[in-house]
């Protein structure tokens, strides 16, 4: 009985933004069927763009990641696996002018969205195709090696083979990110700038249409979750997490020169202008005290957002056994921030929540949907046999998940945590709807930029990175510990 | 091999989740109740937008004058910008009784006055600003103009186009894909672009314009910042902003490069006011501190600190914001909400055509 009340609980939690806005807004559509049909074909072009661009680069990436964990020591290579998850923290703002500096004539309209949409994705793809590939293709690389299999033999059968669905569930993730991007698409857009998170935000934030906002989100979220029903999340068998990878064959060294290529392209402007924003800050008498206590809360803010995922990710484990929740997770998609926000501020006039408190479970909310289909959705679906045989064995939920699910998915649930709380450390946009100060390091950045201060701003994005370097790193530290006890 | 006791490591294994779990919920409430803790009813609540409460903005100097004079306590809330200082009121009404609301734009003060419940001012007369323009209405009853701004074409000297001083000229000047604008839907000077081309030329021929100069732009951002952020970086070579930009680039950075295009038509106004509000727990406090926005030494303050331009402007003589006389200002368009809503959807209509 507990089980399930702490399932639903979860379930209750994901969905309550809609449930909270719902109670006071009733769902209408009165928009211009003409201007929702091309906001949607907008909308559905740019996102399908960018996840297929994004994946494709992404998976050459993850074949040079391959080679490198090979060739380095740990150490190194997970400090530049972080470095090339960078482009995925960073203000669109900031990776729309590095862009544009390099990328001479830009092409702007659907084709420009997806360059940066997907120089903004190739790192994260990279880094989970290089885990998925870990995790499943370790003994298939053996048995490869020894049978004299091609390169392209084993790319074709074994990756794009065995692994499709789970390419297919990154491509999801990155879809719904495209979705419901807002500031690429009016930046670089041109005339496809209109898409459907730009229609939800003039009519919430310009018009204040509520229901017709709602309307637009769930419309949305029905577009991921049909998608998501197209596939079913692959269920190969998982390698032990401490087992040797043989994964010669899928090494490709120059795949890594992509996503390092995309960080140096990213990073080397800002980098060029950082003692002009040192300058802007000294000049502006900048609060030094506030810069420290400001670091201090994005790094609680990225712990506790991280907390709180780490805990649902455990709970989405314990839930997998279920088949409601299953389906529900692929079909669920949040609102996005905004609606998020505001969903939590009409919470607050209810009941005396504190604003930190909501911002977390806001951004929990926000990340908790994707980062299941990108990292949890298809390692679990491979334990689907193990489970059912516990259960004929007559083994209880928490057995199941404590010694069937735990151990092989410590791992992608210390994932989920690390990158959602670099996230975290990075929001502005849920932050500055439900916060009255500028408490953490991004509203502050986002102040900047809005009053002159580009390159100032720009300056403190390196603080920034190294706070949510140092939230991922926490999570990390804390998942080999907590392996390393729960397999003695 | 020993047999695994798993009753025993079940039970350690949850005792020690659930500790875990109780530790974190706990830092969260620690670090919450420490953060909620600096609410308090018995001070002056003031929102505003972020540029003002930021601690490089107007909002701390201010509040540290006021504290001096009223000794009382001023608690400053950011409010994000005047469409979401807006919504934010309006939703929280009266469990939070705030004071003080600062920087509702011209447009977004008629819904305010008609959403919002202020409280009347009887002795603020009428604000002249250069030009002849009288900002007295029946909505300054209510709610204060504190500072202000001209928007205009931004540019470098450098450029060719630096020299245009009227829409033709600055039409032909342009190189194609080279001006970065703001999308009216969801940017205030964005809807004061679109409103000043219709105020200046009449409607149609305003899309006509617009159709015109499509091929000029190079981007339509979705707000001020974006957009003013791609022309600093020389990757726009024009940008819709305010006269006193320049003032910026001259004073933090040295950089004598940026000007304002001074265009015969005549240029918009961007009004920024203040009111205090019925729900108020310190109402006359909250009147005193309006007023105070209002006296030169705060109206300095704004001016330097805002880069907008003060409502006495008494305060810009012999300063480098004493730059009005350079421009032709228009009087504060009016355009209905019904108007609004038709010139943005012909906007929208437009853009999906282009």
């Amino acid at each position: 009985m507990g089980f399930y009340l702490f399932i639903f609980s979860i379930a209750a939690l994901l969905v309550s933004p809609y449930l909270l806005l719902l109670s006071q807004f009733s769902i209408s559509f009165s928009l211009n069927p003409e201007d929702f049909f091309w906001a949607l074909k907008n909308t559905l072009y740019q996102a399908f763009g960018s996840a297929f661009a994004s994946v494709v680069l992404g998976i050459l990436g993850g074949l040079g990641l391959i080679w490198l964990s090979r060739v380095t020591k740990k150490q190194t290579y997970f400090w530049i696996e972080k470095f090339i998850l960078l482009p995925n923290m960073l203000p669109s703002l900031f990776v729309v002018v590095s862009c544009l500096g390099f990328i001479d004539p830009f092409p702007y309209g659907k084709v420009g969205i997806i360059i940066i949409h997907t120089i903004i994705n190739i790192g994260l793809v990279s880094v989970m195709f290089s885990h998925i590939c870990f995790q499943k293709l370790g003994s298939l690389g053996s048995l490869s090696l020894v049978e004299g299999a091609s390169r392209w033999q084993f790319f074709k059968v074994g990756i794009l083979g065995y692994l499709l669905p789970d390419l297919f569930y990154i491509g999801l993730f990155i879809f719904a990110i495209a979705m419901v991007s807002f500031n690429v698409p009016l930046l670089v857009g041109g005339t496809s700038g209109t898409t459907l998170e730009v229609l939800i935000y003039e009519n919430l934030v310009i018009n204040r249409n509520w229901p017709e906002s709602i309307s637009l989100s769930l419309i949305q979220m029905s577009i991921v979750g049909l998608a998501s029903l197209l596939q079913r999340p692959s269920n190969l068998g998982m390698d032990s997490r401490d087992s040797e990878h043989v994964l010669e064959l899928a090494e490709w060294k120059w795949g890594l020169a992509i996503p390092i290529l995309t960080v140096g392209m990213v990073l080397l402007p800002p980098l060029l202008s950082f003692p002009q924003g040192l300058r802007q800050l000294e000049f502006l008498d900048f609060n030094w005290e506030m810069l420290i206590s400001s670091v201090l809360k994005s790094l609680l803010l990225g712990l506790s957002t991280g907390g709180l995922l780490f805990l649902l990710g455990l709970g989405a484990c314990w839930a997998h056994e279920l088949g409601w929740w299953r389906r529900f997770m692929l079909f669920y998609l949040p609102p996005g921030a905004i609606l998020v926000g505001f969903a939590f501020f009409i919470l607050g006039q209810w009941v005396a929540v504190p604003v930190i408190f909501q911002i977390v479970v806001g951004l929990c909310i926000v990340f908790f949907a994707g980062l299941y289909r990108l990292s949890l959705a298809s390692p679990l679906a491979s334990l689907n046999r193990q489970i059912e045989v516990a259960q004929v064995m007559g083994a209880s939920p928490f057995k199941i998940f404590r010694f069937v699910l735990l151990p092989p998915m410590l791992r992608s649930v210390v994932f989920v945590a690390g990158i959602g709380s670099m996230w975290a450390c990075g929001d502005f946009a849920l932050s500055s709807i439900l916060s009255s100060e500028d408490f953490h390091l991004a509203l502050i950045v986002k102040s900047l930029a809005s009053s002159y201060r580009l390159d100032a701003a720009q300056s403190l994005m390196f603080i920034l990175y190294l706070v949510s370097l140092g939230c991922f790193a926490f999570w990390w530290r804390l998942g080999d510990v907590l392996g390393r006890k729960l397999n003695h | 091999m020993e047999p695994i006791d798993t009753s025993k490591s079940h039970f350690l294994f949850r005792f020690k989740f659930l500790i875990f779990s109780l530790a974190c919920l706990g830092g969260l409430l620690f670090f919450a109740r420490s953060y909620s803790s600096k609410s308090s009813s018995q001070k002056l609540l003031v929102y505003a937008y972020s540029s003002f409460t930021a601690s490089w903005g107007p909002g701390p100097a201010l509040k540290k004058i006021f504290e001096e004079q009223c000794h009382c306590e001023i608690e400053l809330r950011d409010a994000d910008d005047s469409r979401l200082l807006l919504q934010r009121l309006e939703m929280e009404g009266t469990r939070v009784n705030a004071d003080v609301a600062v920087g509702f734009n011209q447009w977004d003060v008629d819904e305010a006055v008609d959403n919002l419940d202020f409280r009347t001012f009887e002795s603020i007369g009428e604000i002249p600003l250069p030009g002849g323009i009288n900002l007295k209405d029946d909505k300054q009853k209510k709610l204060v103009v504190f500072d202000w701004g001209i928007l205009a074409f931004n540019t470098k000297i450098s450029r060719d186009v630096a020299k245009a001083r009227n829409f033709t000229a600055f039409l032909e000047g342009l190189p194609n894909k080279s001006l970065a604008l703001q999308d009216p839907r969801t940017s205030a000077p964005g809807l004061s672009f679109l409103l000043w081309l219709v105020q200046v030329k009449g409607e149609e021929e305003a899309f006509k314009y617009l159709q015109a100069l499509s091929a000029k732009i190079f981007t339509v951002a979705s707000g001020w910042s974006s957009s003013y952020g791609l022309f600093q970086k020389d990757q726009a070579q024009a940008v819709f902003s305010y006269v006193t930009s320049p003032l910026y680039h001259q004073i933090e950075e040295k950089d004598l490069n940026y000007l304002a295009l001074p265009f015969e038509e005549g240029l918009p106004l961007h009004l920024e006011y203040a009111g205090v509000l019925s729900t108020c727990s310190n109402c006359e406090r909250a009147q005193q501190f309006v007023r105070f926005l209002l006296t030169p030494e705060a109206q300095k303050i704004l001016m330097q600190k805002n880069y907008m331009l003060p409502v006495d402007m008494k305060v810009a003589a012999g300063t480098p914001w004493d730059l009005t006389k350079n421009f032709k200002i228009l009087p504060p368009a009016n355009f209905t909400k019904v108007d609004r809503q038709r010139i943005l959807e012909r906007w929208t209509k437009w853009v999906r055509e282009r």
